[in-house]
């Protein structure tokens, strides 16, 4: 039953390992790493999202999994549980797996080379690996971005969270396996959630403009901040799976850019109010 | 009773950085049976050149393995005993440095580029011989108030400058020892960069910037835009706040006049995206 899991296709290229990371805690890490690897599993791609977070685990909350966990990514990387058996599969997409953190041990039990061989066995059989890092820069984040390819840089439009992001962009360019052996750098993406252009307007939040000046990598979209994510979180339903949202659809923009297509780029304007709609505004 | 007011003490002393010249001791191999008795024989020719001089010892062209076979106390004094006086080491293997001081030899940086002019024919009987296997002495320019012969070309280190092409982000700090550091991009809030020579940054100037620091006070600290977090030069600093706004966000230059810093704005700076 669950040879399946693990057909290795002959020729298939390695998968790609996507770290979505912030340094600072609370900017939508978790919200993003469930609706961009949903988002991916929609359009047809094979992927795979593991939680770093070990000890405070949410990614199986956020993604609708959590009474059905047995092993986790520390009994894998310890030999107490296989793979097979730890990986969760998505209910309502196909293509979409899920590897938990572990809830009761201390982030120190994660092993750089035990994560190693976890992703380069997951490698072989998936399309992206998409890996939620921890907030902060010890261990638990170094884990997470160690092995990636590409990197999701999460920042809200405020000043501590573009310092935190632009510390991790350090890390990614220096910290990293590619870093380490002179291999072609982490490709970088600024994601900006939270994004409200009425308060960028007023001069009260740095606008997606200052923030691209400070960080200078390549910017993949905004988020706009939305009544959606916290509904959807409570439900387990990652953003992208739920019912048209704005939310929702600024991260289906942003995997199709990642993906290479073309998009404009929206949510980053204030909408245009009627006089109505001024008049009655709540 | 009386208890010394060590607040308003006038300072006895000064610390200050300076460029220097020297003797450097090329070691190329370390084996003590020929080492040593060739030393002694090249200063035999020449003691009164070499007499009281002080060396740095140069280890670059010396394997790791060869370095940890040298005993630097045992070549300290034989050095001394020739009438050198040994200063430090250069180009040291990682390793190597605690034995190093504790033979009481300081530790010097490597040094990019140098020129180096040949020893004076002022050296009795032979004329320099050429370059026997195991040792090479040159000084790397020589200051001997020499009544006789020639004064040999006075010749100039030439300092290194440190070329950075990427943002210095938060949390890094980059470090020119010797010479000027140019960033050709921007230093982050949070981000620190310090040289001993001028510091140009092309770009927006958010983090620390430290120039002279070995004490050179004629730094300059050039930022396209303005806005550090600190800026200093030879140890004189000005933190953001004190600051005159009218210079912020504009291209100037932070340099040293009469003990005090002193911002010329040198232009005016918008990032274009």
């Amino acid at each position: 039953m669950n040879g399946h899991r693990f057909t290795e296709k002959p020729g298939q290229k390695p998968a790609r390992v996507i770290v979505v990371t912030s340094g600072k805690g609370g900017v939508g890490k978790t919200t993003t790493s469930a609706a961009f690897a949903a988002g991916l599993a929609v359009r047809g791609y094979k992927t795979v999202v593991i939680d770093f977070d070990v000890g405070l685990r949410n990614l199986d909350l956020i993604m609708g999994c959590e009474r059905r966990v047995v092993y986790d990514l520390l009994n894998v990387i310890h030999g107490e549980g296989s793979l097979n058996q730890a990986l969760i599969k998505d209910k309502r997409v196909e293509n979409l797996y899920i590897l938990p953190a572990s809830q009761t041990r201390d982030k120190d039990a994660l092993s750089m080379q035990g994560v190693g061989e976890v992703i380069a066995t997951l490698q072989r059989s998936f399309d992206y690996i998409v890996c939620d890092s921890p907030a902060g820069i010890e261990k638990g984040a170094m884990t997470a971005m160690y092995f990636a390819d590409e990197a999701l840089v999460v920042t809200n439009p405020e000043v501590s969270s573009v310092r935190d992001s632009d510390r991790i962009i350090g890390m990614l360019a220096s910290k990293t396996r590619r870093a380490e052996q002179d291999l072609a750098p982490v490709k970088e993406h600024l994601v900006i959630t939270r994004y409200d252009p009425l308060r960028v307007n007023k001069g009260d939040m740095l606008s997606a403009g200052d923030i691209q000046e400070i960080l200078a990598i390549s910017f993949l979209g905004v988020v706009p901040e939305s009544k959606s994510v916290l509904a959807a979180s409570n439900s387990g339903i990652p953003v992208t799976l739920t019912d048209e949202n704005d939310a929702g659809e600024a991260y289906y923009d942003m995997v199709d850019r990642f993906l290479g297509q073309d998009r404009p780029f929206r949510f980053m304007d204030a909408p245009k109010r009627g006089i109505f709609s001024r008049l009655f505004r709540n | 009773m009386i208890i010394a007011n060590t607040i308003t003490e006038t300072p006895v002393f000064e610390m200050k950085g300076s460029v220097m010249t020297i003797l450097v001791l090329h070691i190329k191999e370390t084996d003590a049976d020929r080492l040593y008795p060739q030393l002694e024989k090249k200063m035999a020719k020449a003691r009164s050149f070499f007499n009281s001089a002080p060396v740095v010892i140069d280890l670059s062209a010396v394997a790791p393995e060869g370095q940890a076979a040298l005993d630097f106390v045992e070549l300290a004094e034989t050095l001394r005993r020739l009438g050198l006086v040994p200063i430090g080491v250069r180009g040291g293997a990682e390793g190597q440095n605690e034995r190093v001081q504790q033979a009481g030899l300081g530790l010097l940086p490597t040094v990019k580029t140098e020129k180096t002019v040949a020893a004076p024919t002022e050296v009795q009987s032979s004329p320099s011989a050429p370059s026997q296997e195991g040792i090479q002495t040159e000084p790397s320019e020589v200051h001997q108030p020499e009544p006789s012969d020639e004064a040999p070309p006075p010749a100039t280190r030439t300092a290194s400058t440190k070329v950075i092409t990427l943002p210095v982000r938060s949390g890094q700090q980059v470090f020119a020892p010797d010479g000027d550091l140019i960033i050709l991009s921007s230093v982050n809030a949070g981000a620190e960069v310090l040289a001993a020579g001028n510091i140009h940054v092309f770009g927006a100037l958010r983090g620390r910037a430290m120039a002279g620091i070995h004490g050179d006070t004629t730094a300059r600290i050039l930022s396209l835009q303005c806005n550090p977090e600190l800026v200093s030069v030879a140890g004189e600093y000005a933190v953001n706040e004190s600051l005159d706004g009218a210079i912020l966000h504009h291209s100037v230059m932070v340099s040293l006049a009469d003990g005090r810093l002193k911002f010329d704005v040198v232009g005016s700076f918008s990032p274009n995206l």
